[in-house]
């Protein structure tokens, strides 16, 4: 796995930055030549990814990197915060599951729509997760 | 809800058209969930977006409108990329509940199961040794020269015919709620079995100086019914014994009501207030605990079964003071032996 050019970083404390967050990750991927529905699923999955950190760690940042695998193009997004973490991953990943009630489409969701999905997470210890999404040939 | 929509979603629309501000999208994103909630069809979303879009691109030069095509196009996709999420989210949320809901029917249905276990083990070895508590105090009753060990003895001997009843309740109920086999319905006449009934409770009424009245017509009063129908008599009318002063009447009616049965049976005493107007038919639940013999569990029995023959059974307030206890049950519509083959319980 290569990382290929600079990685973009958002900070994300509010729901503005949300928004950055989602524009950041949107350019991106549109540059890398992904076609309109996955820039969507992308966009979407990195909304859904940043509204966690806002409403679980307060404060957190989006990282956004293409990568390169063999031949294969990809986007590489990770969410990283110091909140006070997940205990149970596997609930935080079904559907449904929603601590705060008002959350976008869950993490659930966020996994769900990119290939590749990684968390670590422990009580007390934060939470970075991990999502990817390769580009079609 | 769905106009409301509308207008939020032309509004951000609108907003996306001029500036292709990220924000926009954010908020469409925000505002599918909203679209999934009030359950608006996709094809509708479809639908709904194109007016809105119209509406705005009507009148722009063909080069402005191709471009706002493709922008709309792209506020769609994410407002159906969130809507899909949260509909997959909501039918996840269902299955969950749903599997929930049978795995709590699974351990009801376990729980229902030990019951009737616990139930008939309890009424087969408890009633041989009361058999003997029974007889022993008779004996006692009999041959004790001395006055208050007889006493204790019609104590001991009420205490445990008491106890017998319980379980004797306990079992019929049982084996109601377990169901109870097609082929013991049989062909019946409500007046024969309530003339029995009044029979075999004569004695006990006179005992109190009451008596019991039934009327009726003529007519054959056919119903498909168990041997639990003439318990279910009994029992209410032994109730209307219990709770009717002494030298009052018992009046028993039967009426046409239709394709039923409808069967009063009307006491003079103190009547049953509304609040437990329904409650009494619930297992244990009786009104009024003081003096009054029996398990609680009498009227659950009629109330079950008199459902279990297709009727119902209800308690109102009579004209003049006292309760009347209405029973329906469905007319047998054609004679047995006319047609075999008809299906019984089903009259109306």
């Amino acid at each position: 796995m290569k990382l290929m050019g600079d990685e973009k970083v958002v900070q994300v404390k509010s729901e503005y930055d949300i928004v950055v967050a989602r524009s950041v990750v949107r350019a991106i991927a549109k540059d890398m030549g992904f076609g309109l529905v996955d820039q969507t699923r992308i966009a979407t999955a990195v909304s859904e990814l940043a509204r966690n950190i806002v409403m679980h760690a307060g404060e957190g940042v989006i990282l956004v990197r293409e990568i390169l695998k063999g031949e294969t193009w990809g986007i590489e997004i990770l969410a990283i915060d110091n909140g006070p973490g997940i205990s149970d991953i596997k609930l935080a990943l079904s559907d449904g599951y929603s601590t705060k009630g008002s959350l976008g489409v869950g993490l659930g969701g966020a996994k769900r729509l990119m290939d590749e999905f990684e968390m670590e997470s422990a009580p007390g210890q934060g939470t970075t997760i991990r999502v990817r999404k390769w580009l079609p040939k | 809800m769905a106009e409301e929509l509308k207008k939020e979603y032309a509004e951000i629309l609108k907003g996306y058209l001029q500036s292709r501000d990220e924000n926009a999208l954010y908020k469409v994103s925000i505002l599918s969930r909203k679209f999934q909630e009030a359950r608006i069809d996709p094809d509708r979303i479809l639908e709904m977006h194109l007016e809105v879009f119209n509406d705005i691109v009507n009148g722009l030069p063909p080069k402005k409108a191709v471009n706002a095509y493709n922008a709309g196009f792209e506020v769609l996709l994410e407002l159906m990329m969130g809507y899909a999420i949260a509909y997959r989210e909501y039918v996840e949320m269902h299955k969950n509940l749903y599997d929930m809901a049978r795995e709590f029917s699974e351990k009801l249905q376990e729980a229902n199961r030990l019951q009737e276990l616990f139930i008939s083990i309890i009424s087969h070895d408890l009633k041989n040794p009361l058999t003997s508590v029974l007889g022993y105090s008779e004996l006692i009753e009999a041959r004790a020269e001395d006055e208050q060990i007889r006493e204790f003895a019609r104590k001991i001997k009420r205490a445990a015919k008491k106890m017998s009843e319980l379980i004797s309740d306990a079992r019929m109920y049982s084996k109601l709620r377990q169901g109870v086999p097609q082929e013991e319905f049989k062909e019946k006449d409500v007046k024969e079995i309530l003339s029995e009934v009044i029979e075999d409770f004569k004695e006990k009424a006179s005992k109190k100086g009451m008596e019991i009245h039934m009327k009726n017509g003529n007519a054959a009063y056919k119903v498909l019914a168990t041997d639990f129908l003439k318990s279910v008599f009994s029992n209410v009318i032994d109730n209307a014994i219990k709770y009717g002063p002494p030298d009052s009447k018992v009046m028993v009616e039967i009426k046409d009501e239709g394709a039923f049965w409808k069967i009063g049976v009307r006491d003079f005493g103190e009547g049953i207030p509304d609040n437990v107007k329904e409650a009494i038919f619930e297992r244990f639940v009786r009104n009024d605990k003081r003096g009054i013999k029996g398990s609680g569990l009498g009227l659950a029995i009629a109330k079950t079964a008199i459902e279990m023959h297709g009727g119902r059974i209800w308690v109102e307030d009579a004209d003049g003071g006292g309760s009347i206890f209405y029973m329906t049950i469905p007319k047998l519509q054609h004679s047995a032996t006319d047609q075999k083959d008809s299906e019984p319980a089903n009259a109306s």
